[in-house]
């Protein structure tokens, strides 16, 4: 029913007057539901509602715009790439109207719970912003600095002001092989939600900056048993011998298992919340973490009786693994992190 | 977790460090290039709002990519905030197709909220119920919300309705270090909520700009109420406080002129947070204070490293630099205050300050 009327709507002769086709190729996922036949004509009607859009919130946000109807091939461009990247998420189970979807977007209605921003307006402004328009620059400054501001509080304290006072000339700033920051927003989600990451990341990599950089050699891909061969139980001890075996047990985790035992462990993300954002429940994540950790340590213990020096190496385990002994235990990881280090420095 | 877990959580912790290093060395951007996922994508996978096939993608990506993952761990642990509603001159009359509602997506979404709303509606009532017997709304929710109302009055200097809010709150039994650094600039009637920012300069601490003791600060009578609230609930400081208080607490003795105790809170906060320059000012008055100059003289200069533009971190440069006597120093870094400053009282006492100086 909802194709019926959707491609009656696309069939009123009204909606044939305008012949931009802006619309090159024609999308893959519509062909299907139109006749060859209406493909023009279905065309044109896509083309004349968003050349009405991107005009109305080029008034809005674009300098130039006020006073001259013309609408910029690039920004008509970018508007398309966002409309039809929604309306094919939209046209999975239905197929709206073009109109429809476009006034969902205006309207902040992106059906995901919890954004609300017009998306249409937020990409017009993120391409006038890329073609240096004041206006717009204007607007960002005014309507998004704010929280640009906060977050880089949060991430980095008071220093974190500085680090983005000139936020809204970097994101138009081109990067050596790459356009600028603002080319990569295209309205797949809000132009806020989208700074969240890029603020934090130009938060990051400012720290990064300040911190030496430590050179390491690249990961070896030598076969697992052969690195453990290659040991000398004698001059490297038994940490040295786990080594290898450790790596080579976290890489055969699942992916999802290796990144919850790594959020947890080396990023220090609440179990609460990594249970949330992954959709899973907090009780599972404990029962997974145990999980996961104890498989770590079996496909160590295998990995180290496959290998010719099992004997030693389960020796060594029987240490790492000799629950209770928690000084014991702590002073084995020491010296496991310094073989290491002199691995990779040699 | 058992003793047993703990040290496995410890030996992984260090041997996941180390593991990851190998994988660190190329992957130090998390913007799209270089194989990464866009930062687009990055903002959907946050949101949960990614395709099945692209969030597995994207989990693969983070399992590997020690700079992505920490990019979105960052934004985790940190509850990075989700400002903005839809500006008003952007709204529109939302439009709604019950028909166009959704992809099969957004409908296995719609199924599974609903049942998350039955349990989530009996999870409120037991709640109600809970709260109802506990006497009060969540602490952890109440605390947060009084810290916001407090310190948007601290920062419009509204400090009698700030010292209401926080006094409700505390006979409410929510307390919390850093709602106690908040009275603390209530009751001393500084505006925001670090008593270096808005008065960080020697001259805050009774000073003239040629460095003679002008004035006794340790007698307002603002103080007073801050240091028996400080002494109520006892002055030694643990490794759970948050910097903010460790700050205004050191402001606050050194401004009592209880300088050694300044000194032990300020070199406590450098140690927690290297990288803040307000633990390095703090740092550098106490130095200054006890005539330790080179050392002040040490710590305002890191304190310039690291906020260039903390007018406050160079006037207390320049005096420093006068009391050792390098007059032409002092000259050329009094200029550059003059150059952050813009028109007002101080930069004209600067200049006629400067004027002396020739």
């Amino acid at each position: 029913m909802g194709l019926l009327r959707a491609v009656l709507w696309f069939t009123k002769p009204e909606r044939h007057r305008l012949a931009v086709s802006v619309l090159d190729p024609w999308p893959a996922w519509l062909s299907p539901h139109i006749h060859q036949d209406e493909r023009r004509s279905v065309r044109n009607d896509v083309a004349e509602v968003l050349v009405k859009t991107t005009q109305r919130w080029q008034r809005d946000v674009v300098s130039s715009a006020a006073e001259t109807k013309n609408v910029e091939p690039a920004m008509l461009a970018r508007v398309e790439r966002c409309v039809l990247h929604h309306w094919e998420r939209f046209t999975s189970s239905s197929l709206p109207a073009i109109d429809v979807v476009v006034a969902r977007l205006e309207s902040g209605d992106l059906g995901y719970s919890g954004s609300q921003a017009n998306v249409i307006r937020e990409v017009i402004m993120a391409q006038a912003m890329e073609l240096r328009d004041e206006k717009a620059a204007e607007c960002f400054e005014r309507e998004f600095m704010p929280s640009v501001r906060a977050i880089a509080q949060r991430i980095s304290g008071p220093r974190g002001l500085d680090l983005v006072e000139n936020f809204g000339a970097d994101l138009v700033l081109p990067r050596a092989t790459r356009p600028p920051r603002i080319a990569g927003f295209i309205g797949r989600t809000s132009l806020t939600s989208w700074l969240r990451i890029v603020v934090v990341n130009h938060c990051q990599e400012a720290g990064r900056r300040k911190e030496p950089v430590q050179m390491i050699d690249e990961f070896e891909p030598t076969p697992i048993t052969a690195r453990i061969e290659k040991h000398d139980p004698d001059s490297d001890g038994c940490e040295g011998l786990l080594q290898p075996i450790f790596a080579d047990a976290v890489s055969s985790l699942e992916s999802e298992d290796r990144l919850i035992i790594k959020m947890l462990i080396l990023d220090e993300v609440p179990q609460q919340t990594l249970a949330s954002k992954l959709g899973i429940h907090s009780g599972n994540v404990t029962r997974r973490r145990q999980r996961i950790s104890q498989s770590i340590w079996e496909r160590v213990n295998h990995l180290g009786s496959c290998s010719s020096a099992s004997g030693r190496v389960n020796d060594c385990l029987e240490l790492v693994l000799a629950g209770g002994h928690v000084e014991l235990q702590r002073t084995l990881g020491d010296v496991l992190v310094r073989a290491m280090t002199r691995e990779d420095q040699s | 977790m058992t003793s047993r877990h703990t040290a496995d959580d410890v030996l992984l912790q260090r041997l996941l460090g180390r593991t990851e290093a190998h994988l660190a060395t190329s992957n130090a951007d998390g913007s799209g290039g270089n194989g990464h996922p866009d930062e687009e994508a990055l903002a959907l996978f946050d949101e949960g709002l990614l395709p099945s096939m692209e969030h597995n993608a994207i989990v693969d990506h983070l399992s590997n990519c020690s700079a992505c993952r920490s990019l979105i761990g960052m934004l985790w642990k940190t509850e990075v905030p989700v400002a903005g509603t839809l500006p008003a001159s952007a709204r529109v009359q939302v439009i709604r197709e019950t028909e166009a509602s959704g992809s099969a997506l957004t409908q296995r979404k719609k199924s599974l909220r609903s049942s998350i709303s039955v349990v989530a509606i009996a999870a409120l009532v037991l709640m109600a119920v809970m709260t109802w017997q506990a006497g009060g709304t969540s602490a952890l929710v109440a605390e947060r919300r009084t810290y916001r109302q407090a310190e948007q009055m601290l920062a419009s200097a509204d400090f009698g309705n700030a010292r209401r809010v926080l006094e409700n709150a505390e006979r409410s039994g929510i307390r919390s270090g850093r709602l106690l650094s908040l009275n603390l600039q209530a009751l001393r009637e500084l505006p925001g909520s670090l008593s270096l920012d808005s008065s960080g300069t020697l001259l805050d601490f009774g000073y003239d700009l040629d460095g003679t003791l002008s004035r006794d600060v340790a007698n307002q009578p603002t103080l007073q109420g801050a240091a028996a609230i400080l002494e109520r609930e006892g002055q030694q400081s643990d490794a759970t406080e948050p910097l903010e208080l460790i700050l205004n607490r050191g402001h606050l003795r050194l401004s009592q002129n209880d300088i050694e105790a300044a000194i032990a809170d300020f070199n406590k906060a450098r140690s927690d947070a290297p990288e803040e320059p307000l633990a390095w000012l703090g740092l550098g008055l106490a130095e200054f204070a006890r005539n330790e100059f080179q050392k002040a003289e040490a710590a305002f200069r890191s304190c310039v490293r690291l906020a260039p533009k903390l007018v406050a971190a160079h006037i207390n440069l320049a005096m420093t630099l006068e009391e050792l006597g390098r007059l032409d120093e002092a000259r050329e870094v009094w200029n550059s205050v003059v150059a952050l400053l813009i028109d007002g009282e101080l930069r004209d006492r600067i200049e006629r300050h400067l004027e002396e100086l020739k």
